[in-house]
């Protein structure tokens, strides 16, 4: 491998490090771990093992076949299947869109102490601008790094020197609390599980694949950002419940807003560490915002075959950026009922968790068609795995629902 | 196929139709809200979020001098926020009978916090850093209260485990 791939790698690795980790990440995370300690902590690398079984599938798809999900989604399951699949992704993945661009105006809120609601208008605007003239790759690596600030909350859980083996003991033990419910355990863990498997990543990831031309030849750099880059990320989240655990959870203090999310780092590394943090807030949420923006526009073009895309000059996809246009328009008026950010990021994981089946089972599907795949088509293994994984999400997505209602959104 | 059409819908249909019974069904399994049982639900709810505002505020406090005053600013405000939204939560019910003591001093517990938290956040908006101090501590001891409320709820007969 020459320096220039190896530098190419690494930048992959680094970017889906600090692209991992969104505002429903944060939020759970930090929500969990003060309620549970590390008792969910196992949730999480159960859904970071998931997303690189799908990750790397769709990614396979989009090298070997030179298509995104949705166009091959609609030509394998058919135009009904395909739509119904389109509205569930597409529903969920604009709630996404909806709580990210409401998480960079909470977290430039943090430095500007302006109310949330005043800044979505210009958030909403700057999303919509690097949409429309940023590179993608620009776009990618630029958030991408600058989110892996994020790593401080490791950095801060080490500086705050907990009893390891008692975090440990927690993860491995599923701990609930005596002031918790086995269902209110159950709702945060198909949360978590949600947050962790949020079905635009994939959309994302494969459509990416296509704009930037991957090939077979692609494939070995694809996998190295998958299985280091993602389990990394897993880290970071890992991180963020533990910080919460050991500073908020004793405390007493149950988590509502991103600002309790940065307190341990503050307390832990002190003004700087809680800059870094900040910067990490605005770069993972804009970060999250444009691929959520993007995501839902690829399925929308893809599933009806318009001309799409970052590479392709806005003229000549006039109604991909039409759409995003639209979306960011739809985005700002729902954030301006002044509807709370952090409640429609609860919902997005939830919903996200109840759509995980319509994203993950035609990429299991596609991905073991040897018409589209030829010999990359998935081993014995990948099937496993995913054949794991499809019944997971679908125990996810048939609780989901249930236990909203039951536990009233966990309270 | 057209006449295979039918039977398809009938089958799309009589899912949705069990989807949405599943939804209602489930959806009225979870509490009413006039009985005592809801009552102290909701009494749990308001008590942990009003202690949960005082805590976090508390901790801030306690550490300004790693916090910038912008985010030592939303921390407050956000404080505020919760524990006006925990004590209003309560104050729109009607006790059941039977809870009309234990409800007055909730309700008291919360309108207490509330003033500390709201005392504190003009404090960090004046940037009157001389009242830190006894302001955590004032906290602590309001949060403390709820906390205590909080479990002897909990450990009420029908309270929220």
């Amino acid at each position: 491998m020459s320096p220039k791939q190896l530098l190419g790698v690494m930048l992959g690795i680094l970017t889906a490090i600090g692209g991992f980790v969104d505002i429903g990440d944060l939020v759970t995370n930090a929500q969990v771990g003060a309620r549970f300690g590390m008792g969910l902590g196992l949730v999480v690398v159960v859904g970071v093992i998931g997303i690189c079984v799908f990750a790397e599938m769709s990614g396979r798809v989009a090298a070997v076949s030179g298509r995104a999900t949705f166009d091959l989604v609609r030509e394998r399951l058919g135009p009904r299947m395909g739509l119904l699949n389109l509205a569930g992704s597409l529903a969920v993945t604009v709630l996404t869109f909806v709580a990210e661009i409401g998480g960079v105006a909470l977290a430039l809120a943090l430095i500007s102490s302006v109310h949330e609601v005043l800044l979505v208008p210009a958030v909403a605007f700057v999303v919509w601008l690097v949409l429309w003239r940023a590179k993608f790759s620009v776009m990618e690596n630029a958030l991408g790094l600058a989110g892996t600030a994020l790593l401080v909350f490791a950095v801060a859980l080490v500086a705050l020197e907990p009893d390891w083996s008692h975090l440990a003991d927690q993860m491995l033990t599923f701990h609930r609390p005596a002031t918790e419910s086995w269902s209110v355990q159950a709702y945060y863990a198909v949360a978590l599980f949600g947050a962790a498997m949020t079905p635009y990543e994939v959309f994302f990831f494969s459509s990416g694949g296509v704009e930037e031309h991957w090939t077979p030849k692609d494939l070995p750099v694809m996998r190295a950002n998958v299985l280091i880059g993602f389990p990394l990320g897993g880290l970071l989240s890992l991180s963020i419940a533990g910080c919460a655990a050991v500073v908020l959870g004793p405390a007493g203090i149950t988590v509502d807003t991103l600002a309790q999310t940065g307190l341990p780092v503050a307390v832990a590394l002190g003004q700087v560490g809680l800059g870094f943090a900040v910067l990490g807030f605005v770069a993972a949420t804009l970060g999250a915002a444009c691929e959520t923006g993007l995501s839902s526009a690829y399925a929308v073009a893809q599933y009806f075959g318009w001309q799409w895309g970052k590479y392709v000059r806005p003229r000549e996809a006039a109604r991909f950026h039409l759409l995003i246009a639209g979306l960011v328009v739809l985005a700002t008026g729902v954030l301006l009922t002044t509807v709370d950010p952090i409640m429609v990021t609860e919902m997005s994981v939830i919903f996200a968790a109840v759509a995980l089946p319509l994203t993950y089972f035609p990429i299991l599907v596609v991905a073991n068609d040897h018409d589209y795949m030829g010999e990359h088509v998935n081993g014995l293994f990948a099937n496993t795995l995913g054949v794991i994984y499809l019944v997971l999400v679908g125990l996810a997505a048939v609780a989901a629902i249930p236990l909203l209602v039951w536990t009233r959104m966990g309270a | 196929m057209d006449v295979a059409g039918r039977p398809c819908r009938a089958v799309s249909a009589a899912l949705l139709a069990v989807l949405l019974t599943g939804v209602l069904v489930l959806s009225g399994c979870a509490p009413g809200t006039p009985d005592a049982d809801s009552w102290r639900d909701d009494a749990v709810r308001a008590t942990g979020d009003g202690a949960a505002a005082a805590s976090t505020l508390a901790l801030a406090l306690r550490h300004r001098d790693q916090l910038t005053g912008a985010y030592l600013q939303v921390v407050a405000v956000d404080a505020e926020s919760s524990a006006d939204s925990a004590s209003q939560r309560l104050e729109t019910l009607q006790p059941p009978p039977a809870e009309a003591g234990r409800h007055d001093r909730v309700t008291t517990a919360l309108d207490d916090a509330g003033s500390v938290v709201r005392e504190a956040r003009t404090a960090v908006v004046a940037e009157d850093e001389a009242a830190y101090a006894r302001l955590a501590e004032q906290l602590s001891t309001a949060a403390d209260r709820l906390g205590a409320l909080e479990d002897e709820l909990r450990a009420a007969p029908g309270g929220t485990p």
